[in-house]
């Protein structure tokens, strides 16, 4: 049995199985066709103050990880709630705890009883990123939250941002905003594959 | 341009729209927040800087000597 890619003159492959003999298995590697991150969602966004992306939690996927990269309007941090059928979980049910990586020290700072987590941080003058992996956001049970982000400023700083969203319930996307004026950038979110 | 863009990953459907006004309530409420926490950010990060300088001067050691004591660069 002959494999045969055709790519340089039509774009297509055929697989050529002999007339007799016995049968056979074409077996392809697994991790050739099971990726571990899988793109259920990628938007790009000019001057906006609020982005929302709706059903990409569901079931398919347990774990979810969120990257970003953006510029701001002014500085700003960029705050992230979870969301159901629309509508934003804007309750005080978020617990976090950021650290900062400043210029000589590191900043631990709790915060509980939060309406977001923080998910990401812009500037005007320099181009900043940020990822953050959601844990199972679909499943009626408490969402966590872990993530880093760029924190840009003159010289370049960054936060760890672990937390928590503590009410038992199913949610089906997210919500981004700044906390003041507008960004513009990316982001894309990952379903983790859950199974081999 | 719109102060929104929502994005359903289900169907590829993109919507801009402005917000609504429950939105723009909730948005300074956010704004109000946010404030907050960045002032309890500053304050910790001064408190701390406080702390550590009292600490260097009862010690009577440079904090680049503090750093060499406890291993870092």
């Amino acid at each position: 049995m002959t494999l045969r890619l055709n790519g340089s003159t039509s774009g297509s492959v055929s697989l050529d199985a002999p007339a007799t003999g016995s049968n056979v298995s074409l077996e392809l590697p697994t991790d050739s066709i099971k990726p571990g991150l899988v793109l259920v969602a990628a938007q790009s966004f000019s001057a906006v103050s609020s982005v929302s992306v709706n059903n990409c939690f569901t079931a398919t996927y347990e774990t979810y990880r969120i990257i970003g990269e953006m510029t701001g309007s002014t500085a700003l941090g960029a705050f992230l709630r979870l969301r159901s059928s629309g509508t934003d979980a804007s309750g005080s049910n978020y617990d976090r705890n950021e650290v900062l990586a400043g210029a000589s020290s590191l900043v631990d700072t709790q915060s509980n009883n939060q309406t977001f987590v923080v998910a990401g941080a812009a500037n005007t003058s320099r181009r900043s990123g940020f990822y953050m992996d959601v844990f199972a956001p679909f499943l009626a049970q408490e969402t966590s939250f872990i993530g880093l982000r760029t924190y840009p400023l003159d010289d370049m700083r960054g936060f760890i941002e672990f937390g928590g969203h503590n009410l038992a319930t199913s949610y089906d996307g997210f919500t981004l905003y700044p906390n003041t004026g507008t960004v513009t950038g990316s982001l894309q979110v990952f379903g983790y594959r859950k199974t081999v | 341009m719109a102060d929104v863009i929502e994005i359903d990953a289900a169907t590829g459907e993109v919507i801009e729209r402005d917000f609504t006004p429950e939105e723009v309530a909730q948005r300074e409420a956010d704004a109000a927040a946010a404030a907050e926490a960045a002032a309890a950010v500053e304050a910790k990060a001064a408190e701390d800087a406080a702390a550590r300088a009292a600490l260097l001067e009862r010690l009577g050691i440079s904090e680049v000597e503090a750093r060499l004591l406890l291993g870092g660069a």
